[in-house]
């Protein structure tokens, strides 16, 4: 029977190639993009699962209070916790930190620019687990001038991943011999690198000035050995990422109180002056979807974005399954002699529906095979668009994969196969009896519905994508108020907190690298524009207003750089002058400020006086408005306040560059940092990156949701082709009795196109409220948004109309200008 | 004598659009084993409608119906499809052959429904086509075949699971007189062979064919059964 069922399938898919090649085509795409969007969805949940033990693998973090106000989450932890930890609590089994450098790195032949490289101790590898091509031995980052390498930058460096005990320079000076070679990391990593030097050797060279390189610290060593272990976390700032590996059942919660109650020992240095920092521990698997604080390695995902792909996967799916059924539907009709005659010759209606589910297995089978190919040969395309590496390939062998594949097959088979094949073996067989137009089709036909309800999702699909093109183009247009280009920003040094030392560095510091040809400025603040926003609030009131009066400002504090360096405009009044002592008692305020105090216009506020914290300020100056953060958040009214009062907190300094040379004043910018702060490390990111990478995430949704809507719409296409091809040729005869009786091709044209405009209409109706309901609710989330006007809904029904008209004009124009009695003997 | 049917007062009703019609009335009818009858009528006098009911295809309004001594008219559709299977063969006017089966797939048909293994399939539908000299056509589909080839190919699978009633509904309608004799000239020998025939024609040439002939006019037999 089933040998029967399968020749009766293969034949009719062959006699009607035309539909054959739409439901094939149209459930191969969907599944194509199902399968990119698994991949992408798959990705991003299982971020950091490749780690040896990634279970009870933990990140420290940290959460930085000043005066109980929180003004810093960090994704970094501090220098020596990960031992201090392993040694003081039992739960920990191990320990360790790692510090971030760009670098270059060269051997006589070749070199690697910008390799991503890391500072790391050889307890790296109890905690991050990982696999090695090859190393020299078990402890391949204890040694002096030790490095491990990536399988790839090993072959990049030496042209074979057989590099060991080969030396090779980091930033020409610097020696390192390769001591390890490890396996390129998956893309779904929350870290990157593709170098990790020997920490001991890292700081050696860090500490030493100009000139010393080569492989001195191997003469050094015993001096090395003896270096005092660092037992003050305060020591290198708080830009390390600590990872600690727990043991088995250890409470990750017990654990960090643990954390938080020991701290104090190690944290003297910066716990002065009323800072307090709270530390927590993030499953490493769940930062890339649930973690964005400052100093992540990389930018992270969004949890939201990857349901809301997910979901547009399932529409999709949705979209070709209803394709399925209505083409099924359709050539029910003519399959209805067929039904009636098997039922005569004896078949249960059992046997019929086995018989039409044998079809769409086959049909799905080869919409599948379909699939394998697009996913094949689209992989680089999508992969390019979505700008990650997606690796379609290696995923077609991923067990989980296909399990999921064939659950979603056979779902889909019985979802979409089930309705038609229960309709087409409903006829009876009756049917042999009554001349062929007395066949009438089931009493509801449910394809016009179908149809509306593809042409609905099309429609609100488009909306969003217009929607969120104009978004992003609207933020990406803003003016910032503020110039970000060519700064480099830096986070201060933590030495000699509380001390005037620390000042004079900074002034020597400063000086240091204004001198440097290829800077612009050099600034100083607490809080820098495109960072996530790190300024403290204070209840203010102006001068004249009752006591009781609150207004909830951020405030920062700059020197008299900073507005010029960032090319702010003064509306009124002046900058802050050079002499920072004389401006211990003037502030300068936003616009937004400056509204909310209630003055009529910039000028009056000049020279009025503000209660901050108990104490009068006159303002001196009225700044225009600029975006601290991505047009997501509002911007907040701002008191800037003249001084140094921020080297007590997280501060910045920023240097704007010239155009030109722009690695070469980093290396001299990297110089002074070591001449003047030798332990520290230097940690730089250019700040309109960061700004921009704000809106990574948001592009990267933009990318696909477009994608994906207009495969939504092509198969939508798909399927009004098949349906009108269908609806057509069944009117043939109606066609030429109304040619004979005078109709012309135009008239017959418009009242066959006319009927799937009708249809659009409808779903234009049914989709705008609900489109416009879901795009409001994520334009919620951007302080500064479009707004949704009929324009784009009319857009998008037009265009729908236009896809829907061009779709089924051919067709119709076929059908009028053939001869009618032609179209007469034919029927 | 035997009798392979008997109806009485089998009366038939369509409800369409609130007008109701009646197709039968009251008909009573009887055929023997062994026996050829020609039902004969205009246009809507009920003919098909009849061939229906005792085919087992329709259910009756009223009265009852005994196929082979068991009573069908009250059966619900998969009952009357049991028995239906292996009992019954159907040969159309417009020949009902599926499109996608080849002249030897379209016989063996029943035999598939039936659950015949493969090889008494192939047995059986061989000895039919040998019988009605289509054998040479076995691969073909029926749009390779003339209008009386196909029509060969409908008897064919109509008697290929050897029915004990063998139900015709214009088989010779479609085709011209050469062919149409043919048709006549096979059915006829299948009766002489031992099978019960009820044809539906319009034809009065076909009809002397018939041992009998019952003449239907508005739902009525208008001579005596």
């Amino acid at each position: 029977m089933l040998h029967h069922y399968f020749i009766v399938a293969l034949r009719n898919l062959w006699k009607h190639k035309t539909f054959s090649a739409i439901n094939i085509l149209g459930l191969a795409l969907a599944m194509t993009a199902c399968v990119f969007i698994f991949i992408h969805v798959r990705m991003e949940t299982q971020y950091d699962t490749f780690w040896g033990n990634s279970p009870r693998l933990f990140r420290i973090v940290h959460d930085r209070y000043q005066n109980g106000v929180l003004n810093l989450k960090s994704a970094k932890a501090c220098y020596g916790m990960g031992r201090i930890l392993q040694e003081k609590l039992p739960q920990v089994e191990a320990g360790t930190e790692i510090f971030r450098d760009i670098a270059s790195v060269a051997t006589d032949e070749r070199h690697i620019q910008d390799i991503s490289m890391f500072a790391a101790e050889d307890s790296l590898f109890e905690v991050l687990q990982f696999p090695f091509v090859v190393k020299k031995s078990d402890h391949p980052l204890a040694g002096i001038h030790s490095a491990v390498l990536s399988e790839s930058a090993t072959i990049k460096l030496f042209g074979t991943a057989q590099a060991l005990g080969k030396w090779f320079r980091v930033n020409e000076g610097w020696e390192f011999e390769v001591t390890g070679v490890f396996k390129d990391f998956p893309a779904n990593s929350h870290l990157g690198f593709d170098l990790l030097i020997s920490r001991k050797t890292y700081d050696y060279y860090a500490a030493r000035k100009e000139g010393v390189g080569g492989r001195a610290v191997a003469r050094d060593e015993e001096r090395l050995r003896a270096t005092k272990r660092v037992t003050d976390w305060s020591f290198g700032g708080q830009g390390h990422y600590a990872y600690l590996l727990l043991r088995p059942g250890s409470d990750p919660r017990h654990v960090e109180e643990q954390i938080n109650r020991i701290k104090k020992d190690y944290l003297k240095n910066v716990t002065k002056d009323g800072t307090r920092i709270d530390f927590f521990l993030q499953p490493v698997r769940d930062i890339h979807l649930h973690s964005n604080r400052i100093g992540e390695d990389k930018t992270n995902g969004d949890y939201r974005a990857v349901v809301a792909t997910a979901v547009l996967g399932c529409v999709i799916l949705c979209i070709a399954w209803i394709n399925f059924i209505n083409l099924s539907l359709a050539r029910s009709l003519e399959r209805a002699k067929e039904v009636a005659i098997r039922k005569v010759a004896g078949a249960s209606r059992r046997e019929l529906v086995a018989q039409y589910f044998v079809e769409y297995g086959i049909i799905n089978f080869l919409s599948a095979m379909l699939t394998l190919v697009l996913v094949v040969v689209f992989d680089p395309a999508v992969s390019g668009l979505m700008g990650r590496e997606l690796a379609a390939a290696s995923v077609l062998r991923d067990p989980v994969f296909l399990g999921g594949a064939a659950v979603v097959w056979v779902l889909g088979i019985i979802l979409a196969g089930s309705y038609p094949a229960l309709i087409q073996s409903s006829y009876d067989s009756m049917m042999l009896f009554k001349p062929k137009h007395q066949f009438t089709a089931h009493r509801l036909d449910p394809r016009k519905i179908l149809v509306v309800f593809q042409f609905a999702v099309s429609i609100g699909l488009t909306v969003g994508v217009i929607t969120i093109y104009r978004q992003l183009d609207f933020m990406r247009g803003q003016a910032l108020g503020v110039d970000i280009g060519r700064t480099l920003v830096t986070y201060s040094s933590m030495r000699d907190l509380g001390s005037p030392k620390r000042i004079a560095s900074l002034q020597t510091y400063k000086d240091k690298v204004r001198a440097l040809p290829g800077v612009e400025a050099v600034t100083t603040s607490s809080s820098m524009p495109g960072s996530e926003i790190i300024w403290q609030q204070q209840d203010v009131r102006k001068d004249g207003d009752p006591p009781h009066t609150k207004n909830n400002c951020s405030y920062a504090y700059v020197d008299h750089d900073f507005i010029p360096a960032f090319q702010l405009t003064m509306r009124a009044g002046r900058n802050f002058s050079a002499n920072t002592a004389a401006e211990a008692t003037t502030v300068i305020v936003n616009e937004k400020a400056a509204r909310k105090f209630g003055f009529a216009d910039a000028g009056q506020a000049v020279d009025s006086i503000l209660w901050v914290g108990g104490k009068q300020y006159r303002i001196v100056g009225v700044v225009n408005d600029y975006h601290q953060e991505s047009l997501r958040k509002e911007i907040r009214p701002v008191i800037f306040f003249c001084g140094y009062k921020w080297v007590y907190e997280v501060g910045y300094y920023a240097i704007k560059v010239r155009s030109g040379d722009i690695r070469a004043t980093i290396a001299d910018i990297r110089r002074a940092w070591r001449q003047i702060y030798p332990m520290e490390d230097f940690d730089y990111r250019f700040l309109d990156e960061t700004f921009d990478q704000q809106y990574r995430g948001d592009r990267q949704f933009g990318v696909l949701f477009t994608l994906f809507t207009l495969l939504a719409v092509f198969i939508a296409c798909l399927g009004l082709y098949g349906l009108a091809t269908h609806s057509i040729s069944k009117r043939t005869k109606e066609i030429g009795i109304r040619k004979v009786n005078g109709a012309t091709t135009r008239q017959i044209v418009s009242m066959l196109a006319g009927e799937f405009t009708r249809w659009v209409a409808v779903a234009f109706v049914i989709a705008c409220p609900a489109v416009y309901l879901v795009m409001e609710d994520w334009l919620e989330n951007y302080a500064y948004r479009i707004s949704l006007t009929w324009p784009t809904f009319v857009v998008a029904g037009l265009l729908a109309l236009g896809i829907a008209i061009v779709t089924t004009l051919f067709q119709a124009w076929r059908a009028a200008t053939r001869n009618p009695v032609d179209a007469l003997r034919y029927e | 004598m035997m009798i392979m049917l008997r109806a009485e007062k089998l009366t038939k009703r369509f409800l369409a659009d609130e007008v109701e019609t009646t197709a039968l009335d009251q008909v009573d009818f009887e055929v023997a084993k062994g026996e050829f009858v020609a039902i004969m009528g205009p246009s809507g006098c009920g003919k098909s409608t009849l061939l229906n009911i005792i085919g087992l295809l329709d259910s009756p309004t009223g009265g009852t119906c005994f196929f082979d001594g068991t009573e069908v008219a009250g059966l619900k559709e998969q009952s009357r499809s049991r028995l239906r299977k292996g009992n019954i063969g159907f040969v159309f006017q417009s020949f009902n052959l599926i499109d996608e089966l080849t002249v030897r797939e379209n016989i063996a048909l029943p035999l598939l429904y039936l659950g015949k293994s493969p090889d008494e399939r192939a047995r059986r539908t061989g000895e039919v086509m040998e019988r009605l000299g289509i054998s040479h056509r076995a691969s073909h589909f029926p749009q390779q075949l003339s209008g009386g080839q196909q029509q060969r190919v409908a008897i064919a699978r109509a008697i290929v699971a050897g029915p004990k009633l063998i139900l015709a509904d214009e088989p010779t309608g479609n085709l011209d007189s050469t062919h149409g004799h043919e048709v006549m000239d096979l059915l006829a020998g299948l009766n002489q062979e031992g099978a019960t025939i009820v044809m539906v024609t319009h034809s009065p040439v076909d009809c002397q064919r018939a041992h009998r002939i019952v003449n239907l006019f508005d739902g009525k037999i208008v001579n005596p059964a």
